[in-house]
This record gives structure tokens, sequence and C-alpha cells, in this order.
């Protein structure tokens, strides 16, 4: 359902994350695994949160009306949202959507979030794939290693 | 019927891979590398789970000096209808997962075979991951010493020849009683062996021997790069990383900088405990 054609003029942008991420929630982050581009990244739980909700097609503001907790500006939240949404594009692990007709008929249910914490990406490093030659085959004979 | 070229290869505990030919020059292609983890195969087809790989020569043996440039060479992987295949210029392997049987076409060298099998390796271990480091074991006890190309791997296997059992891969699976055990790999030079996985060493040059305790968080972001991801099973991938993210918690992993003196073995053989910075 992602795909790369930009929104109609005048209409929000709707995102949703690519479908080829691994992703698992171990201890207090969020870990991303993204093979097609070999990166891997350590995401905060607003993070989570936010690629959680990226399963389907969302808006910023649809984002934020989830993942807002009470007593928490929603306007506030959308700034941080906007902000990050952007990083997550410009990463390749979120694209934008063809169409809002698709995206309203799939919005998911909400989400409750305890406390606001903006989203942030912690670390990410590079990663090999199974087809990577990984070191290049040693030319010394390792007696160590023969029988 | 009897092929002229048949082993079966034990590695990581896993059900045999068997490789099988009509050419009976793939036996001096091949046994140097894989012959301490091979045995002859029975003329019976292998027991449940046995992945059967058919090779077929399409070439000669490159030239040793071509053989970086095409290690060089990307592969495109595709997903088949039930299986998946790997392609390069010089050889193309295609396995199909419902019968557990595939085909090898590439040069009568190890090359091809190399490939097909990191990448079996990495689909097969639902309980594991496969690892870049180099095994080291002493009794029961085994020793991963991780790190990028030029970190010291096969430097410290050749420092240590009684504890090394392998320099460039190995796995590393759930054991059934709890913990973790390791198991050498034939790459790029190895001798059958697994033990206890007593710790994780993620290997860096350094002044002065020094080992430095990672916490989870830390030891799954060193650990991730020097894991080989399944490149296109979603279902094996997720579980790679649920397994990085146990292995990380589980096993004591440290950061260990050395000069090239056999003295490091002290550091590497030291006791340690799981998720415990310093």
């Amino acid at each position: 359902m992602t795909g790369e054609l930009q929104p109609e003029s005048g209409t929000t942008p709707h995102f949703a994350a690519v479908r080829h991420l691994a992703r698992r929630r171990i201890e207090d982050e969020v870990i991303v695994l993204d093979l097609h581009r070999s990166r891997i990244y350590g995401m905060n739980p607003s993070a989570g949160a936010v690629l959680e909700a990226l399963q389907r097609p969302q808006t910023v503001p649809q984002i934020a009306a989830q993942i807002t907790p009470a007593g928490t500006a929603v306007s506030t939240v959308c700034g941080e949202l906007e902000r990050f949404v952007a990083e997550l594009a410009a990463l390749g692990l979120i694209a934008r959507c063809p169409t809002v007709a698709e995206a309203e008929a799939t919005a998911p249910a909400p989400a409750i979030a305890a406390a606001w914490t903006p989203p942030a990406l912690l670390w990410q490093e590079e990663v090999a794939r199974v087809t990577n030659q990984i070191s290049p085959p040693q030319q010394i004979g390792n007696p160590a290693c023969l029988p | 019927m009897k092929r002229a070229f048949a082993v079966d290869l034990a590695l990581a505990g896993l059900p045999p891979f068997r490789l099988e030919s009509d050419d009976s020059r793939w036996s001096e292609a091949l046994l140097p590398r894989y012959g301490p983890f091979a045995s002859a195969a029975p003329d019976a087809m292998p027991r449940a789970g046995a992945k059967r790989l058919r090779l077929r020569a399409t070439s000669p043996p490159p030239e040793l000096s071509a053989v970086a440039r095409l290690l060089a060479e990307p592969v495109a992987v595709e997903t088949l209808p039930s299986g998946w295949s790997l392609s390069t210029s010089w050889c193309r392997i295609a396995f199909d997962r419902r019968t557990g049987c595939g085909e090898i076409a590439g040069p009568l060298h190890r090359l091809a075979i190399d490939l097909a099998l990191r990448h079996l390796l990495a689909e097969e271990l639902t309980d594991g991951l496969l690892l870049h480091g180099a095994l080291l074991a002493e009794g029961e006890r085994a020793f991963l010493c991780a790190g990028p190309s030029g970190c010291g791997k096969s430097t410290l296997a050749g420092l240590l020849p009684e504890a090394a059992l392998c320099d460039e891969l190995a796995v590393a699976r759930r054991a059934p009683g709890g913990g973790w055990r390791a198991w050498s790999l034939p790459f790029w030079h190895g001798r059958p062996g697994c033990g206890r996985l007593a710790a994780i060493h993620l290997l860096e040059h350094g002044p002065q021997a020094a080992r430095r305790a990672l916490a989870p968080r830390e030891a799954l972001r060193r650990l991730a790069p020097e894991v080989i991801w399944p490149a296109h099973d979603e279902g094996a991938t997720g579980r790679a990383l649920e397994l990085l993210g146990a292995l990380a918690a589980e096993v004591p992993v440290a950061v260990l900088a050395f000069r090239p003196e056999p003295e490091v073995w002290a550091l590497i053989a030291a006791p340690a405990t799981a998720g415990a910075a310093v």
C-alpha cells in the first residue's frame, strides 16, 4: 500500500511504514531493522508508537490524535511529529501513500500513550546481509584452525 | 545411484547439509575447507531436515587474483514461490524450501558453496544467529571474538592455536536447558567444535589488553553489525532480531582491546557476568 506517489495538491500527506522492516521492542528501545538499506536503528518508545501507527497509512494529525496523552496539547505533539516523520521519510523507513481514501478506510483503532516524550531516533548502525562477503578470505594458512 | 562426489557436512548441530555431484573433481575443490566438517555421505537419502545441494561446475576454478573481484560483485537475491535464488555473473544458486533441495552452478571452486551455505545457515537457524567472529574454546567454555574485517579475528586465532576453533564465522544457538551454545564453522579456517557460550568479545586494537563490559542495550547495538542477517525471509529476520536481544541480555558481552600477544587469553577466559557494564 505504500508508494512513491505525491499526494494530490491541497491534501494532507499520508504516510505508512515500508513493508520490509523488522521491528521489535527490546527492553526500553524499539529496534528497527531495514535490510534493504542495510541499517539497524534504535528508537525510543514514542518513536516506536509512531511506527506502529504507521503500519496503516496516516496523516500526522491522525497519528497525533492516537498517541497524544491526556494533558498534552495535540499541537505540541503535531510539531514534533512533523519533524520526526520527515526524518523517518528521509531514512526510507516510511513512504508517502498514494490515496487519501485508502488511508481513511484502513485507519486503525487509537493507541493510548501513558506520557508524552518526543519521538527520537537514538542510534543507527550499518549491518551486513547474508549475501555480503564479510571479510576478504585470508590467504594465510592459520594452523590454529586446521585439524 | 552412487554419486562421484557426495559428502554430508555437520554444521552447528543442524541436520546435515549434503553436497553431491557426478563430477569427482569437487572433492579436491572443497575438501581443503570443508573436509574437517564432512563425512562420506551414505547412499540413502539424508535424514529428515537435511538439505541437499547438487553441484554443477560451469567453468574452471578462477585465478587466485580474480577471487577478490568475484567476491566484490553484488548478489541478486530473488524470492521464488517455494524458495529463493542467488545470482552473480559467475554463479547461480537456487534452493527449494519445500523439498530441501537446491542446485549450485558455478566455477569448480568453493566460492559459490560458501555463499550458499552462509545463506542457508542464516535461514535455518530458528534458535540462533550466524555471527561474524572467531570462536575459541577451553574445555566446555566457548568464547566468541567478533568484529569487523581487520579487527584481529584471524590474528587472535593464530595467537591461540590450542583454543582456536575458527576465525571468521560462528553460530550461537539457544541451548535446550538454558543459556547459549556456540559452534565453529569452516570459515575461513576451522575445525569442528562447540561449547557453552561463556562470553562475547568485540575486538579492537589497543595499546594494551583491556576488557570493558557492556550493558545489554549497548551490547545489542555493537553486536548488530556482526550478525549475518537472513536476507529475504521476513519471518526469519524478525526472529533473528528477537534472538539478538536475548543474546545481548543473557551472555556477557565486552569490548576487548588487545595487542597481538598470547597473554590476551587471560582476559578472554576471565569470568564475566551477563548484563554487567563496568
